[in-house]
């Protein structure tokens, strides 16, 4: 029966290739639609994990990383360096701005830092050496076409590009620079009219003794400073990506599932189409002993032929959109083998393959055997 | 031919409902994809643009409140209250944060209203009352229904508590929904005492607009003052421009896919009616004839999938929110028009294989057993 | 002497109901003996094929037995008639019914796999086959590639690739040349005398009758048998078209004469002019 479905599928091939591409086609959409969301919770988690702290310290009550507003207090860093345990805690602020050029708006995330929680790699360029420098995401870069030294406005201040990075979440391209920068730009741009009142310190990222537990020290810090909160990064980085799947699942969701329809009703099609096609064929296949379980059993695996040809071209597919996606917009990255969200939409496949196979069973089943006398 | 082209279309039904459903499938996608972006978009200038003010006053650099941050010392609110034209100044804080009610966590777009301030506030309740305490907020009712709280609540932001205490209509999405809390809470959470975010300017009768914005920016230093027209359209293109890549790729693949079917269909009812079709050729018909014929059949493909499509979108997709509130779904005439030219293309390159096969389909076929 | 291979008694198959109702088949009563080659002839429409699709197990009768090789297959159930089919009957179809996507001997091999035997022997008997049906050269060919005589010779090897103690021909000539035909014709006569094969043919090509033990005629559902020297060769008086006088429909008398004719065309043209007619055959009989 297995050679019957494989003959089958080479006996026309431009049906075949067609029939392939048009099921890998929506395997692609679901993995792009997958990929982006996975995408995105990626780099939610990156953007923690990447400015590299034991512990992470935000405002009492905050318990998220990005797009949150947390101030701690300035005078907090020493009390934090004096917990038994603690190595040093390294300050960063973050600064959500909207960067504007020729009328082209782009929501950019600022983050300030000292000495730790830079960006975490530089593609070109160097690193920040003075308070007019940025790091920006390269996405930026490509969007505003700027090149390392051109002059970078936030607000009326003007900083000046010295590299790139690539770092972004939540469709925000990341820009860094330095306390002497934010002073400079907080002060010239009047972003704060005035220091004292305006939020220095979003957050703390701290050092620990490889040798000290986790726990002991957060509870030390927060017993030490009672307006903040000691957050382990993954548990951060649980709590940013458990609000991302907030704001993307619902719209990804119904798209996803829409996907799924798609993906169904295509598979289905083709069977139903194929098997109408080859009805005589079922026909003869009956009147020489083939049990309604044999035909049956020739259909899936001819379902299933067509899920294993689609499933490569769909990754072909996938690989080239997304790889096209993430070159004209690096703000983006598509996790197509994110392997929960991969082994799920293949594993959906399969059930669609499984469902095409069920959907010509009925025209199988009341083939009558005596349309073999038939004439072509 | 167009009878017998159309005859043996509807001779396939299974086949014909099959491809027009998957057909409108991708169409669907393509147009549900446009109705969740422009849908968010529109949600996210839903707050200004309810407000419209004739002038919109913030921090210089800045020219939207969409995921924007602004400082304009409180005393520039005096000084352009008093500069001729301008009827009244209704100062907001403004911050985008995580809130966090009925144990989940979302993005918020809070305003924070001066005392008995309710030109800047919720314009329509649809329970409950508007803050009058600290510590009071008004939420909007979708999210109370999402997060399944109520009036008498608690909502947290930072490490502040507030008790819900009214409700508010068209103040969600899932982007940013918008609460209201007293100015003095919002003034504490973000440590800017002496300054406001914006400033909503209502202009005199018979005040050109545009031209108080620019006297407000020529009288006050370091503000930018947009009309309201401006304003909202920075803050819809800064909306718009998000996802759009996203939005444009899926585009194109759901319409290839659509192009695929279309062409999968049309190439089986070739196949399947080679023979017959060898006999029309045997008996004279042209191969224009016959290729015309397959592009008929593509085009009532698509124009069925089309028209499917078409009516999903004013029947079903409005109503889709109120099983999934957190959308905000918008379909768009340009949307259904920019469908319509992709529908055309579709069939056409639906048609090529089929046509391909045709072109090469030998007429002695017909004399094959 | 062994028992008949098919015993069908009072074989009836009726389609429709009530005042629409069709007796495709009346009250047949058939054997057929091992290594017989059996003719079943009749007018398009008389109800051949539905007999032989009784007899292949491909439908049931709506009253009367059958019986395979002793196996009473009226009685089966539908889930028991598959392996009937696929080791005590063989199928040869007019149009061949060869699956397209597979070689020769795949098409030959491909019932095998509901023969209990291993998949050695299948492979032996099917090259056993190809070489006795002279299919040496196109072993690997698609059968697009085959000509209509190949074509009916890899159909013959597939029925009889399970060794089957009948095969049911139903018109195997019906798309071959003279040549061809007669090709396919001796093939099954050496089956049946060489071989033990039963073999029941529905034709309505007389050449066939050349190899039949039997020739049995239905019509109107009713079966009777025929002999050869039944026919009677006579010819169309208008077209001139040679026609068997037993089996022809359209005749009628004048002049104390029978005329048959081949069509009610024939017919008409011969009541608006009789005498140019007869005169015609009188002069040039």
């Amino acid at each position: 029966m297995f050679l019957l479905a494989w003959r089958q599928a080479l006996l026309d091939p431009l049906r075949t290739i067609l029939t392939s591409i048009a099921v890998g086609s929506v395997i692609a959409v679901i993995l792009i639609l997958g990929g982006f969301e996975q995408g995105q919770y990626y780099q939610l988690k990156q953007n923690i994990l990447n400015r590299n702290a034991d512990l992470i310290i935000t405002q009492a009550g905050v318990s998220n990383f990005i797009a949150v507003r947390s101030s701690i207090p300035q005078l907090a860093r020493a009390d934090i360096k004096a917990v038994k345990g603690v190595i040093d805690a390294h300050p960063i602020t973050a600064i959500p701005i909207i960067y504007n050029k020729n009328n082209v708006r782009t929501p950019v995330y600022v983050l300030v830092y000292d000495t730790r929680g830079g960006p975490s790699s530089i593609i070109k360029g160097h690193e920040i050496k003075n308070g007019r420098d940025i790091v920006i995401d390269i996405s930026l870069a490509k969007k505003y076409n700027i090149k390392l030294g051109d002059s970078f406005n936030v607000t009326d201040f003007e900083f000046k590009v010295v590299g790139f990075t690539k770092e972004a979440a939540f469709m925000m391209p990341f820009a860094f620079i330095n306390y002497d920068g934010m002073i400079d730009l907080f002060i010239e741009s009047e972003i704060a009219p005035d220091l004292s009142t305006f939020p220095l310190l979003s957050f703390m990222l701290v050092e620990l003794d490889p040798a000290a537990d986790k726990t002991i020290v957060a509870k030390k810090i927060e017993q030490a400073v009672p307006s903040i909160d000691v957050i382990k990064p993954e548990q951060l980085v649980k709590n940013d990506v458990n609000m991302g799947k907030v704001f993307f699942k619902p719209i990804m969701g119904l798209l996803v599932t829409i996907g799924y329809v798609i993906g169904m009703l295509v598979v289905s099609l083709i069977m139903y189409a194929d098997i109408r096609a080859r009805i005589k064929s079922f026909a003869v296949l009956k009147s020489l002993g083939f049990s309604f379980g044999r035909l049956f059993t020739c259909v899936i695996i001819q379902s299933f032929l067509l899920l294993v040809t689609a499933i490569p071209i769909g990754i072909l597919i996938a690989m080239s959109i997304s790889i096209f996606i993430e070159t004209m917009s690096p703000v983006y990255i598509i996790q197509l083998f994110e392997p929960g969200m991969f082994s799920q939409t293949l594993l959906a496949f399969f059930i669609f393959a499984f469902i095409g196979a069920l959907i010509p069973v009925h025209a199988i089943r009341k083939t009558d055997p005596m349309l073999a006398f038939q004439g072509a | 031919m167009f009878r017998w082209t159309w005859k043996s279309l509807f001779n396939q039904r299974g086949t014909l409902i099959g491809s027009a459903l998957g057909i409108a499938c991708t169409f669907i996608l393509v147009i549900f994809f446009d109705a969740v972006w422009r849908g968010e978009s529109i949600q996210v200038v839903s707050y200004p643009n309810h407000m419209k003010p004739d002038v919109w006053v913030m921090q210089s650099g800045v020219g939207n409140m969409h995921m924007a941050m602004s400082y304009v010392w409180d005393w520039k609110a005096d000084k352009i209250a008093e500069i001729p034209g301008v009827r009244k100044v209704t100062p907001i804080l403004y911050m985008n944060s995580v809130v966090k009610t009925g144990g989940h966590e979302m993005f918020a777009f809070i305003v924070g209203l001066t005392p008995n301030e309710k030109r800047a506030g919720p314009w329509k309740l649809t329970a409950g009352r508007h803050i009058k305490n600290s510590l009071e907020t008004v939420i909007p009712d979708v999210l109370s229904r999402i997060t399944n709280v109520s009036i008498g609540d608690k909502l947290r932001i930072t490490d502040k508590s507030f008790t819900i205490v009214g409700l508010s209509a068209e103040t969600y999405s899932s982007a940013n929904s918008v609460l209201f809390v007293p100015f003095s809470d919002l003034e504490d959470i973000l440590s800017s005492a002496g300054t406001y975010s914006y400033l909503l300017v209502d202009a005199e009768e018979g005040v050109d607009p545009k031209r108080l914005a620019e006297r407000i920016r020529n009288n006050v230093e370091k503000v930018n003052a947009l009309t309201h027209e401006e304003f909202i359209k920075n803050d819809l293109s800064m909306a718009k421009q998000m996802g759009v890549e996203i939005i444009i790729m899926m585009t194109v693949i759901s319409s290839a896919l659509a192009a695929l079917i279309v062409g999968f269909t049309s190439y089986s009812l070739v196949i399947r009616r080679r023979r017959e079709l060898a006999i029309i050729k045997a008996l004279g018909m042209g191969s224009v004839n016959i290729l015309i014929s397959v592009m008929i059949q593509s085009a009532i493909l698509v124009l069925i999938g089309f028209i499917i499509t078409v009516l999903f979108s004013f029947f079903v997709i409005p109503y889709i929110p109120l099983l999934l509130p957190q959308l905000t779904l918008s379909i768009s005439m340009n949307a259904i028009l920019q469908l319509g030219i992709i529908a055309l293309i579709v069939s056409i390159l639906g048609a090529l294989i089929p046509a391909w096969l045709v072109s090469r389909l030998d007429p002695a076929t017909a004399f094959h057993v | 002497m062994t028992g008949p291979v098919v015993s069908a008694k009072n074989l009836t198959r009726s389609f429709g109901s009530g005042h629409t109702v069709v007796m495709a088949v009346d009250n047949v009563t058939l054997d057929i003996m091992p290594a017989e080659i059996v003719l079943i002839m009749g007018p398009s429409g008389s109800g051949k094929t539905t007999l032989l699709s009784m007899l292949g197990g491909l439908l049931r009768p709506s009253q009367g037995t059958i019986e395979i090789s002793g196996t009473n297959i009226t009685a089966l159930k539908e889930s028991a008639l598959p392996e009937i089919r696929a080791l005590k009957i063989g199928f040869i179809f007019q149009t061949f019914n060869l699956l397209d996507a597979l070689t020769v001997e795949e098409n030959i091999l491909f019932p095998a796999q509901l023969h209990p035997g291993d998949k050695h022997q299948a492979k032996r008997r099917a090259s056993k086959l190809i070489k006795q049906l002279g299919l040496e050269n196109r072993r690997t060919a698609l059968p697009q590639t085959l000509s209509g005589g190949e074509k009916q010779r890899v159909a013959i090897a597939r029925a009889l690739i399970n060794e089957p103690k009948l095969i049911l021909a139903d018109e195997p000539t019906g798309n071959l040349d003279t040549q061809t035909g007669q090709e396919v014709m001796m093939i099954l006569q050496t089956l049946a005398r060489e071989h033990g094969y039963s073999v029941i043919i529905v034709t309505h090509d007389p050449r066939v009758e050349d190899i039949a033990d039997r020739i049995l005629w239905l019509e109107d559902g009713k079966l009777t048998d025929r002999k050869e020297e039944n026919h009677k060769w006579v010819k169309d008086p208008v077209c001139g078209m040679h026609i068997d006088e037993w089996t022809a429909k359209i005749k009628i008398d004048y002049n104390n004469t029978t005329f048959s004719f081949c069509s009610n065309t024939c017919l008409k043209r011969f009541d608006d002019n009789p005498a140019k007619y007869t005169k015609a055959m009188s002069t040039n009989p």
